[in-house]
């Protein structure tokens, strides 16, 4: 038994010293979500320049108007009213009224992409993401409620998250954590944070309505923000068309 | 017997504050230390017949758990590194790095259970995972086949901690399998397979 012993005792304390840091640094990191300092950007607002200009956001999905509002504050186009917020004791020279939907296609866990990268990476690879298109149909209107244009713009949305593990233990990872990470599909995300009620056995199984919401938001953000400048520009085009 | 039940009544007693306050804060680093002494029984006998045969061989742990902030279901994960020195028949150090899944507020109490799975490294081959073929004098059985482990094995743990008091240092107590495996054959020859188990005990506070 001795034999198994070592002399180089010190060399090998470093050596541990080393691995742990190394392995601690590794998994300190590795989960990681796309985008996350452009997803937090539309929270800045600046000072309007066209506080006269005011917008009309018409939309079944309140999460899509909020984040329309805060794209219409970051570029200054105007001011976004709600329907209660049209007051006529204060005098407002423009308004334009955009409705705005959102249709989720093909919606994914990703369970073949995420086993295919984690064999890529010889099963030491742990890999979650959820993926969806977006398409935007953006219509607009003058004050008598007639149909001016009407656009649609596609997106993509893909967020992931990964990891390390010893080798199989990966491939396992990702397959069971695939399976477990179904409730995250964009669409299904959207039917309990817009329409379903969601049952007391979904919350302990699954999420709260303020998870699902939050997860949808980061999706719908995500594909938002890739084509931002393209709905912005709908939006400024019509404006001046209009004046 | 009557001082066991004793103590777990000042216990629940110390903890009821506790339950007011359930949410674990989930960016807080994890500081943690324990011991435990090494055992020869096999991981499922201790989890299901809680039957163990310990060694005079104990182990001290610490380490860090950081919290990764992401959910999957009820699901919470974490990533840990450890760092280990081993007393009595084994004199050498151990150093383990591992992600962990755990579910919290198990029953609506201050409550987990966790998962972990990652590698674990030695400072040399641990005496107590290997055997050798032959006459064994210690029980006088037959060894047909020795068993060989390595320095680098699996590492795995189950874990369930317990909040001993609503504070923000969200102090626990926990109890662990520290656990070292050969999986089966893939880190070292199968049948018997090589590793090892410390049933352990530890505290620890986020900050």
């Amino acid at each position: 038994m001795n034999q198994l012993r070592s002399n180089s005792k010190p060399i090998r304390s470093v050596f541990f010293i080393l691995a742990v840091s190394f392995s601690f640094c590794a998994y300190h990191g590795s989960v990681s979500e796309k985008d996350n300092r452009k997803l937090m950007q539309s929270k800045d607002f600046p000072v309007l320049k066209n506080q006269k200009q005011a917008i009309l956001i018409l939309s079944e999905d309140r999460v899509l108007r909020q984040i329309l509002c805060d794209s219409i504050a970051k570029y200054q186009i105007g001011n976004c009213v709600s329907r209660t917020d049209i007051n006529v004791s204060e005098p407002i020279t423009n308004q334009k009224t955009i409705q705005v939907d959102v249709e989720i296609r093909n919606s994914s866990s990703d369970y073949f992409a995420n086993a295919g990268k984690s064999l890529v990476t010889l099963t030491l690879g742990v890999f979650l993401s959820n993926s969806a298109e977006f398409r935007f149909r953006i219509q607009t209107s003058s004050r008598d409620k007639e149909i001016l244009t009407a656009k649609e713009i596609d997106s993509f949305s893909r967020i992931e998250r990964w990891g390390i593990l010893p080798f199989y233990a990966g491939f396992a990872a990702t397959n069971f954590g695939t399976l477990l990470n179904t409730y995250r599909n964009p669409i299904h995300l959207k039917n309990y944070c817009l329409k379903e009620s969601v049952s007391n056995l979904r919350k302990s199984l699954e999420a709260t309505r303020e998870d699902y919401c939050e997860e949808y938001e980061a999706y719908l953000k995500d594909s938002f923000l890739k084509v931002e400048k393209e709905i912005v520009d709908v939006i400024l085009e019509e404006i001046r068309n209009e004046n | 017997m009557k001082i066991k039940k004793i103590c777990l009544l000042i216990l629940i007693i110390l903890t009821i504050p506790t339950f007011a306050e359930t949410k674990r804060d989930k960016k807080k680093i994890n500081l943690l230390v324990y011991g435990g002494k090494y055992t020869s029984t096999d991981l499922l006998p201790i989890l299901l017949r809680q039957k163990t045969d310990y060694k005079d061989s104990t182990i001290g742990v610490i380490g860090i758990n950081y919290p990764l902030g992401y959910k999957v279901r009820f699901l919470d994960f974490e990533s840990e590194a450890l760092v280990g020195q081993h007393f009595g028949i084994m004199n050498h150090w151990e150093a383990d790095g591992l992600m962990i899944a755990r579910i919290s507020n198990l029953f609506g109490l201050p409550m987990s259970f966790a998962f972990g799975e990652g590698l674990s490294i030695t400072s040399q081959n641990p005496i107590l995972e290997n055997q050798k073929k032959g006459f064994n004098l210690k029980n006088g059985l037959l060894e047909r086949q020795g068993i060989e482990s390595r320095n680098v094995l699996n590492y795995l743990m189950v874990e369930l901690d317990y909040r001993i008091w609503n504070d923000p240092s969200n102090p626990r107590i926990f109890m662990r399998i520290h656990h070292r495996s050969g999986v089966f054959g893939f880190y070292c020859p199968p049948d018997p397979a090589c590793g090892s188990n410390f049933i352990s005990y530890g505290f620890k506070v986020s900050y």
